[in-house]
């Protein structure tokens, strides 16, 4: 689960970088991560591959391809870490 | 009017949804930007990094090591990888490895691919891209690195459950026309198709190895020549104390025995042991001059041993330069009349002030001039001239002689250096005493110069001294060691 979280954190982090706390705030409205804004820790619960799908899809419904774009790169070097059949397609 | 309503309403709903969809496209525009601004301040954080590395560390394997960890740690590939050409083995040799992964970085701290070598001569995949120039990808790191390494990878990659590091991206290492190494980034995950940043920021970091490893190179070989230079250098400095300390101890067991040899052949010529026959004095008289040549030529090897070993000191005092000269030539009449040369002293129209000199050593000077003069004039005439110029006394011989070649002129005053067609008017002469002179008059802080039209038309001599009492004079009592500089040496 460590790993997934990772992913989760990663992606997060680097949305920030672009666009601030918004990317906590929007990483709070996808069902099933467990986000505290003021600590910046998340936790991903239940089914982790439909989670990352959620919130990569979260990002790119406000901001468009580049934003999918950007989580792919945040967690690319991570990917090779994570068995393929629980990675999303968004993010191959 | 229904319809009219509803083409009202229509226009309404068109004016209401175009700036929501507007802001949208906006959005998305400036978080395209940001985020390319972001991955290219990633780059420059990254190029920054490497570059103050550059800057801060001179030795070649230090640098590309620190350089391969700054990669690998914000990179985030498994293993960067440094090659470097090296001339002496005409090889690639692995200098620099790093891996953000521990358990990598244990297996290239066990490993000794360091030690590896790749000849140039083989057909191995680092030598194909750096031939090449071009970048190479494999699937197989077995092809780029030593098997055993490899192996020792794969080994740990399975004890660790993580993916084997099998994809490498080789990039060739180049300046100007020279292949310098190789940049070797290695991972898990397929490197054949790469994100523009990563792309970018490859070319970026490319161009900053190569041109730090190159100047990095220079420095250290620079330094190896620096060091191989001074080494040389007090080689030489002490070949030529012993030498200096040989020709001084040569020179006094010669001049002594010299110095007897004279003193009888003049005890003889003057009639101390009886009269004798003009065959007699006729021989007396060749021996006599022989053996003061061979003395002169002793004094001037011990004077430039003398020299060079910083023991030649002046014995400062007011002199009359006039008065020097006019003896001199008056001493010297005989000499000239021999070879039925003119030989005059042209006394200065004014009262000329004094010099602080070495009295002894500047008359020296003086003598060769002149002695030179009478050498190698054949025929016609010389004079001698003392003027004031300024701050400074001139001496001055100009003699209608053989003259001096342009060439001849710039090294005349170096040691040994001889005017040329001296053996066709069998002239004697070591080449020492003009060389002797320089250094005298140097420590003088004066000068002396050689002039001539050319081969037949004569030279003029010129010693220049500072006036008494003037900013560049010398002080009566001062102590002053006329010594060899460096450049001169």
């Amino acid at each position: 689960m460590d790993i997934k979280n990772e992913l989760v954190r990663k992606i997060i982090k680097e949305q920030e970088a672009i666009i601030g706390p918004l990317a906590w705030e929007q990483a709070e409205k996808v069902t099933g991560l467990r986000v505290n804004i003021a600590t910046k820790e998340v936790t991903l619960e239940g089914d982790s591959k439909q989670v990352l799908e959620s919130l990569v899809t979260q990002y790119e419904h406000l901001f468009g391809p580049a934003s999918r774009e950007v989580c792919r790169d945040a967690v690319r070097s991570l990917l090779s870490q994570v068995p393929p059949e629980e990675i999303p397609a968004i993010l191959k | 009017m229904a319809r009219a309503g509803s083409a009202a309403t229509k226009g309404v709903q068109s004016i209401a949804t175009t700036p929501k969809q507007l802001m949208d496209r906006i959005n998305r525009e400036l978080y395209k930007r940001n985020a390319e601004l972001i991955a290219r301040n990633k780059t420059l954080a990254l190029l920054r990094s490497l570059d103050e590395v550059s800057l801060s560390i001179t030795e070649t394997v230090t640098m590309t090591q620190r350089m391969a960890d700054a990669i690998a740690a914000q990179l985030g590939y498994d293993m960067v990888a440094i090659a470097i050409f090296d001339e002496k083995c005409v090889c690639l040799r692995w200098i620099a490895l790093s891996s953000p992964l521990e358990w990598v970085s244990s297996v290239i701290k066990d490993a000794k691919v360091k030690n590896v070598e790749i000849p140039l001569s083989s057909n191995a995949a680092p030598i194909r891209a750096l031939n090449t120039k071009e970048t190479l990808f494999v699937e197989n790191s077995e092809e780029i690195f030593p098997e055993e390494f490899s192996q020792q990878l794969m080994k740990a990659a399975l004890e660790h459950k993580h993916p084997l590091i099998q994809n490498t991206l080789v990039q060739p290492l180049r300046y100007s026309d020279s292949a310098l190494g190789l940049l070797v980034l290695s991972s898990s995950r397929s490197l054949k198709h790469l994100s523009k940043y990563e792309e970018e920021t490859i070319v970026g970091i490319i161009g900053l190895i190569s041109l730090a490893y190159y100047k990095a190179k220079i420095y250290e070989d620079l330094q190896e020549t620096s060091a191989q230079l001074a080494a040389a250098n007090k080689q030489l400095k002490d070949l030529d104390k012993a030498k200096s300390e040989f020709l001084s101890i040569a020179s006094h067991q010669l001049y002594t025995p010299l110095t007897a040899l004279r003193g009888y052949i003049s005890m003889l010529q003057e009639g101390d042991f009886g009269q004798m026959t003009d065959q007699q004095k006729s021989i007396l008289d060749i021996l006599s001059k022989s053996a003061l040549r061979l003395i002169e030529l002793i004094k001037n090897l011990l004077d430039i041993s003398r020299i060079e070993s910083g023991r030649l000191e002046l014995n400062l005092e007011s002199a009359d330069i006039v008065n020097m000269a006019r003896e001199l030539v008056q001493d010297l009449l005989p000499n000239a009349h021999t070879k039925k040369l003119g030989l005059e002293f042209h006394a200065p129209a004014e009262t000329m002030p004094h010099a602080v000199v070495d009295q002894q050593r500047v008359r020296q000077v003086m003598l060769n001039f002149i002695d030179n003069a009478i050498k190698y004039t054949p025929s016609g005439r010389i004079d001698v001239f003392v003027e004031k110029e300024g701050d400074e006394i001139i001496f001055r011989v100009t003699d209608t002689g053989k003259g001096i070649t342009e060439e001849e002129v710039t090294k005349l005053f170096n040691k040994f250096a001889r005017v040329g067609g001296a053996s066709r008017f069998h002239t004697e002469g070591t080449g020492l005493g003009l060389y002797v002179a320089k250094q005298i008059v140097t420590e003088h802080r004066g000068d002396v110069k050689a002039q001539s039209l050319g081969t037949g038309k004569g030279s003029t001599f010129t010693m220049k001294i500072p006036v008494e009492g003037t900013a560049k004079s010398l002080k009566v009592g001062e102590k002053a060691t006329v010594v060899i500089k460096a450049a001169e040496a």
